[in-house]
């Protein structure tokens, strides 16, 4: 699919009069993502496998927050993409939260997890270990509680 | 091509295809042109053509129809059976709809709630299927309807107005509703979707089996409906009635540019791939190719075309 498709299939009823896909408000949404979110992208009519991994997450990133949610999960939002585009994605997830979206992380990257979340909850094995907040977090503190030594 | 997308460059393709055979045609053969003889091969292109829609929404939603050919004979042989035994027409019409709506469910539920592989699945309901239409007809083929089924309004789809088929015009209304739902509604749009990545529609909340299942049931409904305008031109309906039609279609589908793996094709270039097959038939004919021959030419078409979506698409991936 299309780096435009992808953008638009979840806010499709937002686009449709009566049946039919409004053409011309499909493509200033489109624009204005582009815009927001800094994605770069030479044509959105190419397929998203075309852009970067960055790229793609600032598109899927974008796509969710045009249904304005009140939470949004992000599951490993970082994975596999490179350093650059994670400083984006983090931008991203700040400008959300001050929107006063609600956002729950999972995450295995420590350093993201205490740059970005207010509150901290560890688990190991699939039980809760613990709970930090921001001031208290460390590196130390999360693994021992990860590894249920603490 | 500037702004357009690939899709309208895929349909530019196969239309260039379809203006040169019917140039090379028209030169070679005087009885091309006529006008009797292009409306004949409209005329041939409708069965073919209104089958093919539904074929083109299982292909881009990336499954595989085998049995369409079998629904579209049993449908056919069901409505012969009740039309000569002086049942209204217009309930049997209805009737032979529904019955292929409920053929096309059934092989889109075992695909979508039992995991099938589509393949496998219209295998088997294809032979099921002309297993019943052959039980019902009892190996005679039936023609020779009676007076009230004769005069109804769905005998008259085999007519024409003035010197047009209204079995054409059928077709042409047909393509035109399924090219607007295909590239303007949101189920066109999450066919597409489907198609494209099945996973990532799922994950972006589309009912990826809900869409394949209304694919299937419409399309069974769309080959019946073929099957009845099949009984109003020809007044019979043989035991065979739609055998191994379902590789014509499905030739005609991936002619118009579709990918069996799915998220690509168009109604438009459907209908231009039907229109080549009969093109070329016609052309045969006219030609006077040996009859052994014919299917063989179809089946060169149908590589060389693919053979060319696929170096195009491979350098589009390189570019």
């Amino acid at each position: 699919m299309s780096v435009k498709q992808n953008a638009q299939v979840v806010i499709l009823k937002k686009l449709i009069n009566r049946v039919l896909i409004n053409k011309k408000k499909s493509s200033l949404i489109m624009e204005e993502m582009k815009k927001e979110y800094a994605i770069k992208s030479a044509n959105v009519n190419n397929s998203i496998m075309t852009l970067s991994g960055g790229n793609q997450q600032k598109v899927i990133i974008a796509r969710w927050i045009a249904t304005n949610p009140a939470i949004l999960m992000c599951d490993e939002p970082t994975r596999g993409i490179d350093v650059g585009a994670k400083e984006e994605v983090y931008a991203i997830i700040r400008e959300i939260a001050k929107k006063g979206i609600g956002i729950i992380m999972v995450s295995s990257e420590l350093p993201e997890l205490l740059s970005l979340c207010d509150r901290i909850i560890v688990m190991h094995e699939g039980k809760k270990t613990g709970e930090l907040l921001q001031c208290d977090a460390t590196e130390e503190g999360i693994m021992k509680l990860a590894a249920d030594v603490g | 091509m500037g702004k357009k997308n690939i899709k309208t460059f895929r349909e530019f393709g196969v239309l260039m295809v379809m203006v040169v055979i019917i140039i090379i045609l028209s030169v070679v053969s005087p009885m091309f042109l006529k006008v009797t003889n292009l409306i004949n091969i409209v005329r041939q292109t409708v069965e073919i053509g209104i089958m093919a829609i539904g074929m083109t929404f299982i292909i881009v939603s990336a499954e595989i129809d085998l049995s369409a050919g079998s629904i579209f004979g049993l449908t056919a042989m069901l409505a012969a059976y009740f039309y000569k035994a002086g049942v209204n027409p217009t309930l049997v019409f209805i009737l032979a709809i529904t019955a292929g709506a409920v053929l096309g469910g059934i092989n889109g539920l075992f695909i979508t709630k039992a995991k099938m592989p589509a393949f496998i699945v219209t295998l088997g309901t294809m032979q099921i299927y002309r297993s019943i239409a052959y039980s019902i007809s009892g190996g005679q083929n039936i023609s020779v309807f009676p007076e009230k089924a004769q005069n109804s309004w769905v005998f008259k789809m085999g007519g024409s107005i003035g010197p047009i088929p209204i079995q054409v015009i059928i077709m042409l209304v047909f393509f035109i509703i399924a090219h607007i739902i295909m590239s303007k509604t949101k189920f066109g749009f999450e066919v597409y979707a489907t198609g494209g990545n099945k996973r990532a529609a799922n994950l972006a909340g589309i009912g990826t089996d809900k869409i394949k299942l209304i694919s299937f049931i419409s399309a069974g409904a769309l080959y019946a409906f073929a099957s009845q305008i099949s009984i109003a031109y020809l007044q019979s309906v043989p035991t065979t009635a739609g055998a191994s039609r379902e590789m014509d279609v499905i030739a005609a589908v991936i002619l118009g540019g579709a990918a069996l793996v799915g998220g690509r094709g168009s109604v438009i270039g459907t209908l231009i791939g039907a229109i080549i097959m009969s093109v070329v038939k016609n052309g045969m004919v006219l030609l006077s190719v040996p009859v052994f021959w014919q299917s063989g030419f179809i089946g060169v078409i149908i590589i060389l075309a693919v053979l060319i979506d696929t170096c195009i698409s491979q350098a589009e991936k390189n570019r």
